[in-house]
């Protein structure tokens, strides 16, 4: 086949790339190796024997896949969409050209890759078996008849079509091909991060006209509703509360509050039907001061400051630390706030008892200051998270070590080291109910342990970055994730299984936050923007805009009515979590409209508040490290100056 | 393709470094294009650590940490915080010079026996309110609302993960990042509004301006009521002690700058506590000062000793239990200027008010013992001194018969007018307080300021 004026040809297409390259056009160059990629019969002829066999859509997806997966951080996600139509037609192709093992092999293979974002679509085309099917397939059929959108940076889209030519021998070619027939690529001006701002990926890529619903049908169930109580403890419970309202019934004040009895069966009552039963995550029997735990519970339930719109804003106490920049990682408050807990980058840990300060208020701190904090060594290297459980006895903080370790607040010493991570760990969680903990790592895992056990019980591997953050579940089932491939996922802690992935953010997660009702769940990435989602159904409820640095930390309010966010621009800000979108002024349709335009930069974005948000609170240049509510609704606040 | 940051001279000139002195220009540009992506990638890892610190400025421990993740050993010797210094060696003309960093030997001697660094503030926590019910309560804690006031928060103190800029720009002035108090943060600059800043000098110069009564009124009316005025409270308090050693001259001006003083204390919004102990030398000066205005004998400046002393007396009364040690400190102050016999005796007189404010503890204890041998100064001055020294001294008479008459109220009434009087009083009192207030107090014949005096010696 190959004529004389081939290799002539060839030559000249060398010295116009050659000239293209120097010149720095670097798509025209592309294009014109694309066009002389068809023309080019010798190239054609030499790529022939790879592209027959069957073999080499599952080869050229794995290269692409590996190829994609170590580049760069920043063009990744862009580069990682081009996966899926990949997938899908070399999947079609295969079965055209009637080598179904291998197009079952290749599916099963690579399924997993895109289940999470298109479940609708491979679990409708995994069903297809011959060449014939692929033509009466109506899924099938999108995707051969449309072209699939993506939207790429130039910088990405060069780096990929260089890639592609280097390897063209290796199957780079029929990428190439596909990428040209059934994939429009629109390019986007700008850099990487911001080509995707403001929108959720399936929003933006796809078949245009396509509707992207994700099936709710195929969303794994999962039980949202507080972990029901140990009968014998409920009962114990029970009666300790019935006394003490026995013990309060005399007081006229307290005729008509309702009684802490009645209160703990109105909250035991509160959705039982989709409840993870109790065997279904085991924890030690309960002990007596479990009981009295419960008890306080409860009372400070019925005392607690009703927060919301229609009822008051959270008053907030700010702990300000003086001379801690750039050492303090972290801080924490006890759940019962007598207790403050801060990992410092010099690889301590620091824990300060702040009980004394009530009474004594008056006197002069310095003094009190050398008995009332002490200094917990161990750790050898950076220390990024602290965490007490729930009963204020012990702490677990985590490190650059690769070690988590167990301190018991009561001796100051250390217990335990968990060693199981390859990668500095950036945050640790403890379970609502003790005993359990996670732990989020730089090695892209995390991991679930139990107190006493020293290797991990469940490793939940599925992000693709940095995990960075961790929470529990309230009914302690689940675990929740933010990463650095920014998105969130809720992992099963019993099966060990992602059941749900939040996508939408476009700056990786710093902070993550589920509402004490067990149903909502908030987001907070690098960028300030807060995505409040429905666990349930996975979708995304609203996005919260207002910050303007990194959000460090969110909770909710003990109803759930409000969160409150806190970050590095110095500012405490209180949320509305019922308000939806619907209702939003037309100052958020304003906002609307800026996205939609091309050139919205984030600069312009990043001066608009969301209508929902109730208040904004000024410190004084000190970042919000931490802000949790107490059980009675207080905000507890610290920050860094 | 290949435009990469890291030239291929670079490369050629690292290559000849290590001794490899032909390298060709395929392996340069590929190391180059190699290099470009390592050093993203360390860079990658770094800024982790870097957000994970909560910190926006990426640090060499950061580099280090990045290093060691990514399983390369890290780069010894610059864990300093000292910034890396470049030097430059031209290699001729028309050649881009070469840059090299500087290998000092260091001397193991020095290192070792370099005292030891300062040991650093120890970390220590203050708490408040940041928000009561979701409002913030005006405290020195909580930034003003002038601070953040711009429309949709042009808060940009610390802005932005991408460089937010303030809308517009055209909201500069008012919204500096908040200045911290002095007293909360001493380490952060104190900036001012403009706003401050021209109000600061119209008050100032209404107050040194000798010509419009009317103004300065207005200027002291404006300090003791207005709010918000807490971040100028500190340049205010220096522009007191200031103006009063300069003029000390000038007795309109001292008098205007203690009802300055007045004003800012009178203030409800203000928080003059942390500047105490700067407002009070001022005061005193205006005290025990020689001369006070012009001289000679003039007697205005009795009334502006009167004055301070009174503001003395509200400072004391208002901070004396915050502050134990404020009113022994003052006190000691005015004593050791009452009991030098080289002071003249205006500095007397102010002592003698200064410590009457101090209550009667004061007077019983520092005053009475000593009035006996203060007395011989003053006769000396009445025989023998000039017309001005005679006045002088007999002010000073006066101020101590008027701190006596202060011990009278505390005496139960009642019983003095019973018990009558002994024989020997006037010998008695002679024998304490001296002939020539003895004189003055049988003149008033005060049976009950007597009786109590009396008490006094024993």
């Amino acid at each position: 086949m190959a004529t004389k004026n081939g290799p002539k040809a060839q030559d000249l297409n060398k010295i116009v790339l050659d000239y293209l390259a120097k010149k720095g056009y670097p798509r025209t160059e592309a294009m014109l190796r694309l066009e002389a990629s068809y023309n080019g019969v010798s190239v054609e002829e030499r790529l022939k024997s790879i592209e027959e066999t069957p073999d080499a859509c599952a080869h050229t997806y794995t290269i692409l896949r590996e190829w994609i997966d170590s580049s760069l951080d920043l063009y990744k996600p862009e580069l990682r969409r081009i996966l899926f139509p990949v997938f899908v037609h070399f999947y079609l192709d295969l079965l055209s050209q009637d080598n179904v093992e291998y197009a079952k092999d290749f599916y099963n293979k690579f399924v997993g890759d895109h289940i999470e974002l298109h479940e609708r679509d491979v679990t409708a085309l995994k069903a297809l078996n011959l060449p014939q099917h692929v033509d009466e397939n109506q899924v099938a059929q999108q995707y051969r008849r449309n072209k699939y959108r993506l939207n790429f940076s130039r910088i990405t889209f060069d780096l990929l079509l260089h890639f592609l030519f280097e390897n063209v021998s290796n199957g780079g070619s029929i990428v190439i091909k596909l990428i040209s027939k059934f994939i429009e690529i629109s390019i986007v001006p700008g850099r990487p991060t911001y080509v995707e701002n403001k929108h959720v990926l399936s929003e933006q890529e796809g078949i245009t006209g396509q509707n992207y619903e994700r099936s709710d049908t195929n969303l794994q169930n999962v039980k949202l509703s507080p972990m029901p109580m140990d009968k014998e403890m409920e009962k114990a419970v029970e009666m300790d509360l019935e006394e003490e309202d026995l013990l309060h019934a005399s007081s006229p004040e307290k005729a008509d509050q309702p009684t802490y009895l009645a209160e703990f069966r109105k909250l035991q009552q509160q959705g039982t039907e989709d409840a993870p039963s109790r065997d279904y995550i085991p924890l030690p029997p309960p002990k007596g001061s479990d009981i009295v735990a419960e008890v306080e519970a409860v009372k400070d339930w019925t005392k607690r400051l009703r927060l919301g719109p229609q009822a008051s804003l959270p008053s907030v106490c700010m702990y300000t630390f003086h001379h801690a920049k750039g050492s303090m990682n972290c801080a924490e408050f006890s759940p019962d706030t007598t207790m403050i807990a801060a990992g410092f980058t010099e690889s301590y840990i620091r824990l300060w008892s702040i009980r004394s300060d009530k009474k004594s208020s008056g006197k002069a701190n310095s003094l009190d200051e050398g008995i009332t904090s002490t200094r917990l060594l161990s750790h050898s290297g950076p220390v990024y998270g602290t965490t007490f459980s729930p009963d204020n006895r012990h702490l677990l903080s985590c490190s650059e070590d690769r070690s988590a370790r167990l301190w018991s607040v009561d001796t100051k010493t250390a217990l335990v080291a968990y060693k199981g991570h390859t990668g500095p760990i950036w945050d640790v969680a403890f379970g609502p109910f003790g005993h359990y903990f996670a732990t989020a790592s730089h090695d892209q895992t995390a991991q679930l342990w139990s107190c006493d056990h020293i290797y991990p019980l469940r490793i939940f591997a599925g992000h693709l970055s940095d995990v960075d953050c961790v929470t529990f579940h309230p009914n302690s089932a689940y675990v929740l994730t933010g990463s650095s491939d920014k998105t969130c996922r809720l992992w099963d802690v019993h099966r060990g299984h992602s059941v749900r992935v939040f996508n939408g953010h476009t700056h990786p997660v710093n902070a993550v936050a589920i509402a004490p009702d067990g149903h909502t769940m908030a987001s907070a990435a690098d960028d300030g923007i807060i995505h409040l989602w429905d666990l349930g159904s996975g979708r995304r409820i609203k996005t919260m805009r207002g910050h303007k640095g990194s959000v460090y930390s969110l909770s909710f309010s003990k109803e759930s009515t409000i969160l409150v966010s806190g970050g590095a621009d110095c500012t405490v800000r209180v949320w509305d979590v019922k308000k939806t979108a619907a209702s939003e002024t037309p100052s958020s349709l304003l906002d609307a409209a800026s996205f939609s335009s091309p050139d919205a930069t984030l600069d312009q974005n990043a001066g608009d508040t969301s209508s929902d948000q109730m208040v904004a609170l000024y410190t004084r240049s000190t970042p919000i490290y931490s802000l949790s509510f107490t059980r009675r609704n207080l905000c507890m606040a610290l920050s860094v100056s | 393709m290949s435009l990469t940051i890291w030239n291929t001279d670079s490369i050629k000139d690292l290559a000849e470094m290590l001794g490899i002195g032909n390298l060709g220009d395929d392996v340069a540009k590929a190391i180059a294009m190699d290099l470009e992506y390592r050093i993203h990638q360390i860079i990658q890892e770094a800024i982790k650590f870097m957000r994970h610190s909560k910190r926006r400025v990426l640090t060499n421990s950061d580099i280090s940490a990045a290093l060691r993740t990514l399983n390369v050993e890290p780069l010894y010797g610059f864990n300093s915080n000292e910034p890396v210094v470049f030097n430059e060696a031209p290699l001729g003309p028309g050649q881009s010079s070469l840059y090299y960093l500087d290998d000092e030997e260091i001397d193991f001697e020095k290192v070792i026996n370099a005292p030891l660094p300062k040991i650093p503030r120890d970390i220590t926590y203050t708490a408040h309110w940041l928000a009561i019910e979701g409002v913030q309560p005006t405290i020195p804690q909580n930034p003003t609302t002038a601070d953040h006031s711009g429309a949709g928060g042009d808060w940009s103190a610390k802005a932005g993960a991408a460089g937010v800029k303030s809308a517009g720009g055209k909201s500069t002035s008012d919204v500096f990042p908040s200045a911290d108090n002095v007293e909360v943060k001493p380490l952060v600059r104190h900036v001012l509004s403009k706003e401050l800043q021209l109000y600061f000098e119209r008050i100032a110069n209404a107050l040194l301006s000798d010509s419009n009564a009317e103004l300065r009124n207005a200027a002291l009316s404006s300090l003791r009521t207005d709010p918000g005025l807490h971040q100028l409270l500190p340049y205010f308090i220096i522009f007191l002690s200031d103006s009063v050693t300069q003029n000390l001259s000038n007795h309109n001006v001292l008098k205007t700058l203690m009802q300055m003083a007045w004003s800012l204390l009178d203030n409800p919004n203000l928080f003059v506590e942390p500047y105490i102990h700067q407002l009070i030398p001022p005061i005193l000066t205006c005290m025990v000062a020689k001369y006070l205005g012009p001289g000679g004998l003039d007697t205005e400046h009795y009334e502006l000793r009167d004055f301070a002393a009174y503001l003395l007396g509200i400072i004391c009364d208002r901070f004396g239990d915050v502050y134990y040690t404020l009113k022994p400190r003052v006190t000691r102050t005015l004593l050791k200027a009452f009991l030098d016999n080289t002071k003249p005796f205006t500095t007397h007189y102010g002592a003698i008010i200064g410590l009457k404010t101090m209550g009667k503890e004061a007077i019983r204890v520092l005053i009475v013992p000593n009035i006996k041998v203060y007395e011989l100064l003053v006769i000396k001055a009445l025989e023998k001194g000039t017309p001005q020294e005679k006045q002088e001294a007999n002010r000073c008479i006066n101020a101590l018969n008027d701190a006596l008459h202060m011990l009278k109220d505390d005496h139960p009434v009642g019983n003095a007018e019973s018990e009558q009087l002994p024989p020997n009083t006037r010998g008695l009192l002679e024998k304490t307080y001296g002939i020539l207030l003895t004189e003055k107090l049988m003149e008033e014949n005060d049976a009950l300021l007597i009786k109590t005096l009396l008490d006094e010696v024993h």
